[in-house]
């Protein structure tokens, strides 16, 4: 436990830091926990745990939600049910009156011009990362925290492009289906004979990815072993006799979304062993004579496991034969 | 597996919960006049009739946990208050596959989320074997279990999860939060030791206790720090079938977790994260330790609008600590890993993106030299001679990779757009034998909008990826995929079809030891070198989804999906005289292959009886056909009918 308590130590240390430096530079304004008034950014990143920040238009002015409803009932009423809308007055401390604008901006042009695109032209005008934006100015915690140097940023990925902002009326949970749009192959590869029960929705891609951008990278552990012992702990060890593939990691013999194979493992057996076991039972490796065990040729035995079955590693015998 | 008290129970509480919870949310609103108050609830009862045929189902149904004849329920809540919001949402009550989940917050404040989900897991029985004069035949060295008994083998899986969030006012905004995980997983497993396969109970616990705090750093940055204590049990008697053995690896594990992470925006172009974590994984039955230490630094920068740029530095590095009581053949491997990656994405010229990514990777492994495996002289039938420990197949004491990735979106005419993207690896040495240290692959895709809201996409992705500094197994692997997809929505309708078509080849060189090789001079003669030995495979997978509404009553939807697979290791070259009997004379062509088809489709209907009442009837069918062991076929008919009530 020496280093595990020595972080422990640091880490506190560094939030004990972290926590004055915020101290410092916290906006009295947004620490007070009155509602912000809409400004004209003059810091360069959004206010946090306010109000939505609102976008500057110091020539419009805010008209209400009842307003905006006169247009758009549809959109208002399924508003009015959605997440988004049951969360804002709940959590938020925001009525349904300034919900439209808080995300949108003041809409008094908009309104007089009859429906001016531009004007506040959230959905027209605005660069994806302008959008991204007034996501992040409220959904900036643990999950999300990476979300400016996640790969899906990086690839200019709006928010709404997976998020139904207006309509979605349980938690905002991507289906399945939103990740496998793009990431096609894997739609193939999780209707293979052996695949995680993803299609049966038993898993879902969120389970294992952080499509935010995780700590360490997009996986939700500091390795990709770390996140399939979570639920396979048994394989985890550390054993005395290791594997040493197993060790490393697991995706070195498995495809962990869908395989032809049982097991999720990239090739069958013998084969997957022989890649790299090559001369195992051919009487060159370690001196062994085994194609005269009279149980038969490796051929004959087809499948390594049903000898080495504690392969992922075990306490108490060479080979994980016991 | 008729449950009718279970099923009479869980109705009467679904019943007992709706009404109470329509009446309370009835009063509440009553009571505060709040306008804004907003409650929907759902119930749904469903009768299912479920008629599986074939040997087992066991691979048709894997997933399935469905039982016959049996009432299912679901019921939703969704509330919003001016203080307070409540969602709760089970699922599938009383399947097997239950799930749920609760979400409830109290203003700013308090947030409480909670979830479970059951998994009934059937475990087939995966016999193995060899196509020999192209007739599947099983293997004779095997004592499989029968059919119908590894029918009834299943695992069910538990798994629920809570976390509680306390924000809590002040100067910084920081938020204490706690969860915990719990997995169960118990019931039986087929289990193959030494060529016989068992019964084995199982019955793993996993509970993950975590907390910690999280704080705003300022406006533009936030940090956390978790502590998390996992608790890895196996209560499993030692029941196996057919004869008592302790062949399971039991791993009872007391895993401690400490994290630390931080996010800062500097400017509104620059972004910076870290994250630090140590793991201590204490195995209980053999006192080993293994401490993971894990770090990452992440940058992005946006200098202008059409530029930008992300940085990565990862580093995990794995220590496990020994004792003397348990020692393996040789010490296990330690080992430490740095990866970096520097990309850039411009999208400053018109119609154009353009991407551009180095990657290198280094890793260090101690002990690796030990893990290679002695080789004693060999001549072979091909007159390759292989003097003592010429060649070697340890894992690599040090590596490094570089990966090349480029990338360019082009608009087209008529909005089509192309996707070209390019990934190229080199490696100075194979981590493992199967590792390649050249990889090349590439991808093209095109995306066309139709008319009438239709979408078409279609791709094409090649691989290929070689250890060319093998001096064992020459280990290759090259595959293509084809994949094309159209989708069509609008207001009355949606359309999706998938479809995927997928080859590939491995090769190795591998040896293989006969029954008429021969001992002479401390030189084994007369076995086969086999230089291009082959893993093929082939997947065509199709799937489409579509729903319709043609009237506003009246909501239909079905789908399906077809998977073709085949995969092999081909050994056509070994034959006669090299197996022993009962195959003396024969000839082989492939080992343990893989030839199956699955096909799942199902239809659905839903009718709006009243504005709050609403009928639904469905069938779904799943089928598994082997082409080569019929032992593994089957067929699932699901029917289903239900009412869904609005209050």
């Amino acid at each position: 436990m020496r280093i595990p308590n020595f972080l422990f130590i640091l880490a506190a240390g560094f939030l004990g830091a972290a926590s004055a430096f915020g101290a410092e530079t916290s906006s009295p304004a947004l620490s007070s926990g009155t509602a912000a008034a809409p400004v004209a950014a003059p810091t360069p990143a959004p206010a946090l745990h306010s109000e939505p920040a609102a976008p500057s238009d110091t020539a419009a002015t805010e008209v209400g939600a009842t307003v905006c409803a006169s247009c758009h009932a549809d959109r208002a009423e399924a508003f009015k049910k959605s997440w988004h809308g049951r969360k804002m007055p709940a959590v938020k401390n925001l009525p349904f009156e300034k919900s439209c604008e808080s995300c949108h901006g003041p809409g008094s042009r908009h309104a007089a011009a009859a429906g001016d695109k531009a004007n506040p032209g959230f959905a027209t005008t605005l660069m994806t990362a302008e959008k991204n934006e007034r996501c992040l100015s409220c959904h900036n915690q643990r999950d999300i925290m990476n979300w400016k140097v996640s790969t899906h940023n990086q690839q200019g990925l709006a928010c709404a492009k997976c998020h139904k902002v207006h309509e979605t009326e349980g938690p905002p949970k991507p289906t399945n289906e939103v990740c496998l749009d793009c990431h096609k192959k894997k739609r193939m590869e999780i209707n293979l004979p052996s695949h995680h029960p993803i299609i049966e929705g038993k898993v879902a891609c969120a389970d294992c990815h952080n499509p935010h951008g995780g700590d360490f990278r997009s996986i939700r552990a500091e390795s990709d072993r770390e996140l399939c012992v979570k639920c396979h702990a048994e394989k985890a060890g550390p054993f005395a006799q290791e594997h040493p593939p197993v060790a490393e990691d697991c995706m070195i013999c498995h495809k962990p979304h869908g395989s032809i194979n049982n097991n999720l493992l990239k090739q069958s057996q013998p084969f997957l062993c022989l890649t790299c076991h090559k001369a195992a039972h051919s009487d060159t490796t370690n001196g062994k004579n085994a194609f005269n065990n009279p149980k038969g040729t490796l051929m004959q035995r087809e499948t390594c496991t049903n000898c080495h079955f504690n392969i992922h590693g075990n306490d108490n015998g060479k080979w994980f034969t016991q | 597996m008729k449950r009718p008290l279970t099923t009479v129970l869980t109705l009467s509480f679904i019943a007992l919960l709706a009404g109470a919870l329509r009446a309370q949310a009835q009063d509440a609103s009553d009571q505060t006049g709040l306008s804004s108050a907003i409650t929907t609830a759902e119930g749904e009862a469903r009768f299912v009739h479920q008629s599986p045929q074939g040997p087992t189902q066991a691979f048709v149904r894997e997933y399935d946990g469905k039982s016959y004849d049996v009432g299912e329920f679901d019921f939703l809540l969704r509330s919003g208050w001016e203080k307070a919001l409540l969602d709760l949402n089970v699922k599938d009550l009383n399947s097997g596959n239950d799930s749920g989940s609760l979400d409830f917050s109290l203003g700013s404040s308090i947030n409480l989320k909670g979830d479970f989900d059951i998994l009934t897991h059937r475990l087939a029985n995966q016999q193995d074997g060899m196509v020999i004069n192209n007739q599947w035949s099983p293997n004779t060295y095997h004592t499989e279990r029968s059919a119908g008994q590894t029918a009834q083998d299943a695992i069910k899986r538990t798994v629920q999860e809570q976390e509680l969030t306390l924000s809590l006012p002040g100067s910084p905004e920081y938020r204490l939060f706690a969860g915990n995980w719990l997995q169960t997983k118990r019931g039986d497993r087929p289990v193959t030791a030494n060529n016989i396969v068992y019964q084995e109970s199982t019955d793993w616990f996993t509970r993950e206790n975590n907390f910690g705090i999280d704080l705003d750093i300022g406006q533009h940055g936030q940090a956390y720090y978790e502590f998390a204590f996992r608790k890895v049990d196996d209560k499993t008697d030692s029941t196996t079938i057919p004869a008592p053995r302790a062949f399971a690896v039991t791993a009872p594990q007391d895993v401690t977790t400490h994290k630390v992470a931080f996010r800062y925006n500097p400017t509104q172009s620059l972004s910076l994260a870290a994250a630090l974590s140590t793991r201590e994984r204490d195995n209980q039955s053999n006192g080993l330790k293994q401490y993971n230490y894990s770090g990452n630094l992440s940058a992005s920068y946006r200098p202008t609008k059409d530029l930008s740029f992300s940085a990565r530095l990862y580093e995990h590095a794995t220590q496990v600590k020994e004792q003397t009581v348990y020692v393996g053949q040789v010490p296990d491997m330690d080992f430490m890993f740095v990866k970096a990656d520097i990309e850039a994405r411009y999208t400053g010229m018109p119609g154009q993106t353009w991407t551009a990514a180095y990657k290198p990777e280094y890793t260090h492994r101690t002990n690796a030299q030990l893990w290679a495996e002695t080789f004693g002289a060999a001549t072979y039938q091909n007159v390759t001679v292989a003097a003592v420990n010429s060649q070697l197949n340890a894992p690599a004491g040090d590596d490094t990779k570089h990966t090349f990735q480029g990338g360019l979106t082009l608009a087209l005419p008529l909005d089509m757009e192309l996707d070209l993207k390019e990934n190229y690896l080199m490696a100075n040495r194979a981590a493992y034998e199967n590792s390649p240290t050249l990889s090349n692959d590439q991808s093209v895709a095109l995306t066309i909008p139709l008319p009438e809201r239709l979408y078409w996409t279609s791709s094409l992705d090649n691989s290929r990826s070689e250890n060319q500094r093998s001096n064992l197994t020459a280990f290759k692997s090259q595959s293509d995929t084809i994949m094309t997809g159209l989708t069509w929505s609008a207001p009355k309708g949606s359309l999706s079809f998938n479809y995927a078509y997928e080859r590939g080849t491995d090769n190795i060189d591998a040896w293989f030891g006969l029954t008429n090789a021969a001992r002479g001079g401390g030189t084994v003669k007369n076995l086969i070198d086999y230089p291009t030995a082959p893993y093929t495979y082939q997947n065509n997978v199709l799937s489409a989804s579509a729903t319709a509404r043609p009237t506003q009553k009246l909501t239909l939807n079905g789908d399906v999906s077809y998977t073709d697979s085949n995969g092999a290791f081909l050994i056509s070259q070994v034959f006669d005289p090299y197996f022993q009997a009962p195959y003396a004379g024969q000839t082989a062509q492939s080992i343990n292959p893989t030839d199956v088809r699955i096909l799942r489709w199902g239809l659905g209907a839903r009718y709006m009886l009243t504005k709050n009442l609403s009928a639904r009837a469905s069938f779904r069918q799943e089928s598994w056909i082997d082409r080569f062991n019929s032992a593994n076929d089957g067929r699932d008919d699901i029917f289903s009918v239900g009412l869904n009530a609005a209050f």
